[in-house]
């Protein structure tokens, strides 16, 4: 935990009105809060950041404490102003005594993995007939194999290989959230 | 290759979706933070204010996580992957599921995809390989054959064969009532033959075995008659050689009579090529121990020619 975080803990009240900030309708904001907290963790990751996340929150923490003073006056892509106050933070983390935390390529455990593969199989099973075998003809076969059964696919679906693996990874991107809900459940 | 495959995919895309500028490669540079200072700026920039970038900066981070499961990253991506882009939860709660994807059809893909031999030299091997279950069960397909077409052609197609088996195993076996052959054909008609077989023995004992000769003389009365002792085998014959005074006649018969007068045995007398011993053979199995007498009479006049006694011990 970064001590900056511990002495500045973010209030209920100034939380809220960042995402009244963001958009008055509380769905909306809410989506576009977890885009901006993506993109801000993707930016960090790409810097070589070891703790996007943790310094992702702490830009988004000290944008709502500053919303209260810019709401009346801010004019443009609310989304920015977040850039510039993470550049702020990441500039900061630079200043620090390097910390790096040991590299985990942590292997599931057991129970987690086969909870994980239940999961994926409920999933799968969730899928229209058409999505479901677009992605097991996506991921069967392997390497050079993969290539020809992937244009093969593509050919029989009409659509070229682009287009094809544009729609397998939105089916992937469902298969995680479907995956990720289910693990929680 | 795939990941050329890839690329040229990415070129496509480029091309046709929005920003022209950002290419997929470089989506992927950027998630293993690989771009100088100057793109990643400008990408920075770009994926706070384009919502289709930040969409294909998504789906591309799925993809890159299942390379990485399906070990499809080179080595210096695995590097740049498990360094720079395996840093927040979210992409490892990626990767767990790329996994998941990987160990649900990659396995499957093993096992029903036919294995490409490089050469016709591997294919070649492949197919001689005697190890192969498949040439085993062949191996094993042709020795049952060979042994039924045997087994066939014994029972079926040579009767002589068969009926030599039998003779055989029944010779080596006498004593068994049923013998495997046997009890498959019951009504074989070679079967009470095989029982009659071993008959012949004794009458081959008794022609080879010698018998006992006892010489007797006419003059000879019966308290001073010889004593013989009779020979042990069962099948034994006591060959009297009857010494003759005057060979009267050329045909001759002799009977063998019990001290009490009860003729125990007659036969023919043989005359000898000395014309004056005449040979009578009595089995030793009617012998007993007693005193008997030998009555030698012309086979034609049945008159007694002369009297022979002896004693058995």
């Amino acid at each position: 935990m970064w001590p900056a975080k511990q002495l500045n803990v973010l209030r209920q009240d100034e939380f809220d009105r960042l995402l009244t900030w963001l958009d008055p309708d509380p769905e909306r904001a809410g989506s576009m809060y977890e885009k901006i907290r993506w993109r801000l963790i993707a930016i960090l990751a790409a810097r070589g950041c070891r703790v996007p996340e943790e310094l992702a929150d702490e830009t988004i923490d000290r944008v709502a404490r500053r919303v209260a003073d810019i709401e009346a006056t801010y004019v443009g892509d609310k989304a920015i102003y977040f850039l510039g106050v993470l550049n702020n933070v990441h500039h900061e983390y630079l200043k620090r005594p390097v910390i790096s935390p040991p590299m985990q390529i942590v292997a599931d455990d057991t129970d987690k993995k086969e909870q994980t593969h239940i999961c994926l199989e409920n999933c799968l099973e969730r899928l229209s007939s058409n999505s479901r075998a677009l992605i097991e003809g996506y991921y069967s076969a392997e390497k050079q194999a993969k290539i020809v059964l992937r244009k093969r696919l593509a050919q029989q679906n009409g659509i070229n290989v682009s287009v094809l693996r544009l729609r397998a990874l939105r089916i992937r991107q469902k298969l995680q959230a479907c995956i990720e809900q289910c693990l929680e459940a | 290759m795939l990941a050329e495959s890839y690329m040229a995919s990415k070129t496509e895309r480029s091309n046709t979706q929005t920003p022209p500028e950002i290419s997929d490669a470089m989506i992927r540079r950027f998630l293993l933070a690989r771009l100088d200072p100057e793109q990643q700026s400008a990408f920075e920039a770009s994926l706070f204010t384009d919502g289709k970038l930040e969409q294909r900066v998504r789906l591309a981070e799925y993809e890159l996580t299942d390379y990485y499961a399906f070990e499809q990253l080179n080595s210096s991506e695995q590097k740049q992957f498990e360094k720079n882009f395996l840093v927040s939860n979210n992409r490892k709660n990626q990767l767990k599921v790329s996994r998941a994807l990987h160990d649900r059809f990659e396995p499957a893909t093993a096992a029903h995809t036919p294995r490409l031999l490089s050469s016709f030299a591997e294919r070649l091997t492949s197919l001689f390989n005697l190890r192969q279950p498949s040439w085993r069960i062949a191996f094993a397909a042709l020795l049952s054959l060979l042994l039924v077409g045997t087994v066939w052609l014994a029972i079926k197609k040579e009767p002589q064969i068969k009926e030599e088996i039998i003779r055989r195993v029944s010779g080596k076996r006498v004593s068994r009532q049923t013998t495997p052959l046997e009890s498959n054909h019951p009504t074989n008609p070679s079967a009470p033959q095989h029982e009659i077989m071993p008959s012949p023995m004794p009458e081959h004992e008794q022609t080879v075995q010698s018998p006992m000769s006892v010489g007797l003389a006419p003059d000879v009365t019966r308290e001073k008659a010889p004593s013989i002792a009779l020979p042990e085998a069962d099948h034994a014959v006591v060959r009297f050689e009857l010494a003759l005074k005057n060979n009267q006649a050329t045909e001759y018969r002799a009977e063998l009579v019990t001290a009490q007068g009860q003729a125990a045995f007659e036969g023919t007398a043989t005359v000898s090529s000395s014309s004056d011993i005449v040979s009578f053979d009595v089995p030793a199995q009617l012998l007993k121990q007693a005193e008997y007498q030998v009555k030698l009479l012309n086979a034609h006049s049945n008159s007694t020619v002369a009297t022979y006694y002896f004693r058995v011990r």
